[in-house]
């Protein structure tokens, strides 16, 4: 391939609400563009990650370039950039945008617009960049794109009437996809000859080539050997390689210039020398100012993690180090608690991120894990002046130590039927959430704006979402600060003994409802033993509610002769063991999924 | 030649007959009817396999009991059994234990179903050398006996307990259960009553095990998905049991076993030697022996067994020096009165008890579940209704040195 000519490089990514097609599309892009055979195409090829495959959603950003050749007889490039498809990972999203020039919506044909549609359109305008819709699943029975499109127009504000009507999964009209990509997305801009500015979107860690930088070229060159520098970080280095991405793979080539999209490596060790949104400079001729929108990823969410077998401590530390060197929003520090012996408080985007570390540290390492309560960052302001960060109930001051604290909220829009606003409403308000307005889509459809305290959505509001709306509601935040609460952290006392890994803070009128399901919860968790053991929730020394598992009444063989002893010394031996996988306080032997049932205080 | 001494190894025969008359709805023992033929070949089959045993033994054991098991051994021809007895009295001639005369000692026990007893066969059992019967009464309430599955009633038990008593048997066991469906706290008294009327010199009381897969099982699990609840509860089941501890108490028995209770000198000799780990060898199938730190069954198919593939064992298991500590602890706790001693479990093991177990008898010793009194360790009343989660605590891991 000779020379890349700026002007015949498209730069754009898919955005679309969860399951309205977005992987999908990518695939026949990929496939109609040659870039693979039919029978090469794995499906959903851009989700690299089994968990990804597996719950359809892509977590880390990925990269593909194809080469499209037009009906004017022209050869493109196309840059696909995927962006991860969830809220944890907003920000991952918005500098996934930034690398782009254009944008594809793609909108279900029956469901029409979503939430996350609107959210992610409004990003990516955000952004300047140029969306064109393209309306999927167009061969479901309850498909009606025009009804689909006027709502594009209506809502949205863009074009629509020429938007190509397709089905990704049965291959129609992709074509037309990739026509309206040459037409719609504007070619990138950028003086090849200007002092290098590269945006980095995304990282990876490779076992041989260190980390992978995942860069767009706004202005300059880059080549092998050119010495970088990163400038928000302040590390540099020289670069070893660069290239682009293959299907899968990386193919180095000569250099990278201003509109390019590829990687760069340079024996870069850590990923937290290459954060996401960070600008790549040229150190023997920098660029004046860095690209703007650069933020450090704080972890919104954090709880403790701890091996369920306490010698696997090393094997978890080790993990979690593999698993940060390519997630870069992981965080993690070691802590101790009387309950659960040696852990880590770990920082997560949110309840996603922190499932997914959860889920791949069991499965790709092989650990058995108690999680305490998920908890977000509160804000203490003690009455010395000093400000406290709280991400783990343990270190509240004493109250007599503490003037006021503040915790997280978050803009929340519902996208719902009308039917079901009353019922949603509720909810919010349930939630402590603040009203803040509601817009119809349509007729039928309502988008409502809430303010919600972050610890109130953190455990089940999805799926309490789901099931008040019968699956129909859907729902998007970002952060938007810190407001004063009144919070008290709650306790939790087994057998007269406070158990650290079960407190948790709590806004103060819902402590007293909060304590007693925590109660209830874990007196059914609690084998019965051979004693009477109370449970109780308590703020400070007063206690809010009780509950007692009673004593074990009968355990006991009444037969054991000659053929039965093998059997039931087998039978004692599992006896055993399951007293094993319980973690003992004092006396008392709590089996470890107590300490996640904090998790599910709403289910029923 | 007397040399029975204590020096010797003690050790038990157990035989196994698995036919009966018709299951019972709570039985998971390897037992079921069977025609005359089968019998036949089952019995010669159970005669070989005795008669290749011998060789197994060197001269270091002597033989302190026999006991033929089931299913019901009272159900097949009483010559056949006498028959087996007698081909067991001979090959282990060399090591039956004596007493200071020179006469055999050893205790001889056959379980009978009080439905299939008459006088010619308890007469056959007397002069074969059986010395103790074992009546599986269960209830003297006929509802009680028919919810259950018996075959027998009240009055069956009635006759073949005087029968028993009539041809010379004055060791009789009688096999007692609580906790039955529908059953009440009065109606086990009025059991008991009826049944220590009759003075038998041992009972056995267990309380109802439901084992999966039995006929009661299941329909106790298909009635109470339709809210039908027929078993006493847990409070009434454990009322019933104090209430058999205190009763036979009064009643001149000891209870030197969680479910068994024997008058002066006639606690079961061979059911001691199950909860005292010894030796013992198991004829016929399924029937499980203790032997030279294993454990091992033999084959449960009929078929293989009448084939005499003796060799083929199942469940063989070779107990590590930790096993073996552990299993003198749970089966010797068993033993409510004595329960174990530190001094025979340091002479056994070489190792002090305290050195291995120190921490875990001090911590429900505390808690009043176990007692210790003169070195020796044993469950305390309440320590017996929740036994099995102190036995597990006791469970040592198969290889730690």
């Amino acid at each position: 391939m000779g020379k890349i000519n700026q002007k015949n490089i498209r730069n754009f990514c898919i955005i679309a609400h969860i399951d309205h097609g977005k992987s999908t599309l990518a695939d026949r892009i990929i496939e109609k563009t040659g870039l693979l055979t039919q029978r090469e195409m794995q499906d959903q090829i851009l989700d690299n990650m089994d968990l990804e495959r597996e719950r359809g959603i892509t977590i880390k950003a990925q990269t593909v370039r194809i080469v499209y050749h037009a009906q004017n007889g022209e050869e493109y490039i196309f840059n696909l950039i995927d962006t991860p498809g969830h809220v944890d990972f907003n920000y991952e999203v918005s500098r996934s945008l930034a690398a782009c020039d254009g944008a594809i919506l793609v909108v279900d044909a029956a469901q029409g617009i979503e939430a996350q549609t609107l959210a992610n359109v409004y990003m990516a305008l955000d952004h300047d960049l140029d969306v064109f819709p393209v309306i999927n699943k167009i061969d479901l029975p309850s498909a009606d794109p025009q009804r689909v499109i006027d709502e594009i127009e209506d809502v949205i504000g863009i074009e629509a009437q020429d938007a190509p009507r397709i089905s990704a999964k049965n291959g129609i009209n992709i074509e037309e996809v990739l026509e309206q990509i040459v037409k719609k997305i504007p070619a990138p801009t950028g003086d090849p000859d200007a002092p290098l500015k590269a945006l980095i979107f995304d990282s990876l860690y490779d076992a041989y080539k260190g980390v992978i930088v995942f860069c767009r070229i706004k202005e300059g060159t880059v080549r092998k050997g050119t010495h970088i520098k990163m400038m928000a970080t302040g590390a540099d280095m020289d670069v070893v390689e660069v290239g682009y991405f293959g299907a899968g793979q990386f193919i180095p080539c000569d250099e990278l210039s201003a509109g390019m999209v590829g990687y760069i490596t340079a024996s870069i060790k850590n990923v937290k020398d290459t954060a996401v949104g960070d600008t790549i400079t040229d150190v023997d001729n920098p660029c004046d100012e860095p690209l703007p929108g650069y933020k450090k990823v704080n972890p919104m969410v954090y709880c403790g993690l701890y091996p369920a077998d306490g010698a696997k401590y090393g094997d978890l530390r080790d993990a979690l180090e593999k698993l940060q060197l390519n997630d870069a929003a992981l965080q993690f520090e070691p802590e101790t608690s009387i309950a659960l012996g040696f852990g880590f408080r770990c920082g997560f985007l949110g309840l996603l991120h922190l499932d997914v570390i959860q889920e791949r540290l069991e499965r790709e390492y092989n650990l058995d894990l108690v999680t305490t309560a998920p908890g977000v960052v509160y804000r203490v302001h003690k009455t010395n002046g000093d400000v406290i960060e709280l991400t783990n109930p343990s270190n509240l001051p004493s109250p007599s130590e503490i003037d006021f604290m503040e915790e997280p909220v978050v803009s929340a829009e519902i996208m719902v039927t009308t039917e079901f606003v009353g019922p949603i409403m509720k909810l919010c308000q349930e939630r402590r959430g603040v009203y803040i307005g509601m817009e119809y889509m349509e007729e039928t459809r309502a988008l409502l704006k809430y303010e919600l305290p972050l610890n109130e959505i953190i455990y089940d509001f999805f799926d309490a979402l789901k099931s008040r709306s019968r699956g129909y509601a859907s729902f998007d935040y970002e952060l938007k600060g810190y407001v004063p609460s009144k919070l008290v952290k709650l306790d939790i006392l087994i057998n007269k003994e406070e158990v650290d890994a079960l407190s948790f803070i709590v806004f103060e009128e819902s402590a007293a409802e909060r304590g007693r399901k925590m109660c209830e919860k874990l007196k059914n968790e609690i084998p019965r033993q051979l004693f009477e053991i109370p449970i109780q929730a308590a703020i400070g020394s007063k206690v809010i509610a009780r509950e007692t598992v009673k004593a074990l009444r009968k355990d006991v063989l009444a037969k054991c002769y000659g053929g039965d002893i093998s059997r039931k010394k087998k039978l004692l031996e599992k006896q055993k063991e399951g007293k094993k996988r319980m973690r003992q306080i004092g006396n008392v032997e709590i089996p470890q999924k107590a300490f996640m049932s904090v998790l599910k205080l709403d289910d029923e | 030649m007397m040399n029975n001494n204590d020096l010797k190894k003690q050790i038990g025969m157990y035989v196994h007959i698995p036919f009966c008359i018709q299951k019972c709805r709570y039985c998971d023992f390897l037992s079921a009817p069977a025609d005359k033929l089968t019998r036949q070949k089952y019995i010669k089959a159970l005669i070989e396999e005795i008669r290749r045993a011998p060789v197994l033994l060197g001269d270091e054991y002597v033989m302190k009991s026999v006991f033929f098991g089931g299913g019901t051994p009272s159900a097949i021809d009483a010559q056949m059994i006498a028959e087996v007895l007698r081909e067991l009295l001979i090959h282990f001639k060399e090591i039956i234990a004596k007493d200071e005369y020179g006469n055999s000692c050893m205790e001889i026990s056959i379980e009978c179903n009080p439905g299939t007893v008459t006088k010619e066969k308890l007469e056959i059992y007397k002069s074969a050398g059986f010395n103790r019967i074992s009546f599986g009464l269960q209830s003297a309430n006929d509802h009680e006996l028919k919810e259950i599955g018996r075959i027998h009633s009240w009055k069956d038990f009635l006759d073949g307990y005087g029968l028993t008593r009539s041809v010379g048997f004055d060791n009789i066991n009688v096999d007692l259960m609580f906790g039955l469906p529908g059953q009440t706290v009065e109606s086990w008294k009025s059991t008991l009553e009826s049944v220590c009327a009759l003075k038998p010199s041992h009972i056995s009381a267990y309380s109802l095990i439901l084992e999966e897969g039995t006929s009661l099982a299941s329909q106790i699990e298909k009635e109470e998905d339709s809210g039908i609840y027929r078993l006493p509860d847990e409070e009434t089941e454990r009322e019933m049991y104090y209430y058999v501890c205190r009763y036979l108490d009064s009643q001149g028995y000891e209870q030197y076993e969680i479910s068994n209770f024997a008058m002066p000198n006639r606690k079961s000799l061979h059911n001691l030697s199950y909860w005292e780990c010894r030796e013992y060898l198991g004829f016929g199938i399924g029937a499980a022996s203790n032997f030279k730190d294993m454990r091992y069954k033999n084959t449960s198919s009929l078929q293989k067994y009448i084939n005499l593939e003796f060799d083929e064992k199942e469940e063989l298991e070779h107990l590590s020096e930790n096993d073996r500590m552990s299993e003198f602890v749970f089966l010797g706790l068993r033993k409510t009165g004595d329960g174990i001693s530190k001094a025979e479990f340091e002479e056994r093991f070489g190792v002090k008890f305290d050195d291995i177990f120190g921490d875990v008898a001090k911590k429900y010793i505390d808690e009043q579940m176990l007692s210790e009194n003169n070195g020796r360790i044993a469950l305390t009343r309440r320590g017996i209704d929740v036994s099995n989660v102190i036995m597990a605590d006791f469970i040592l891991d198969k290889n730690f040195t």
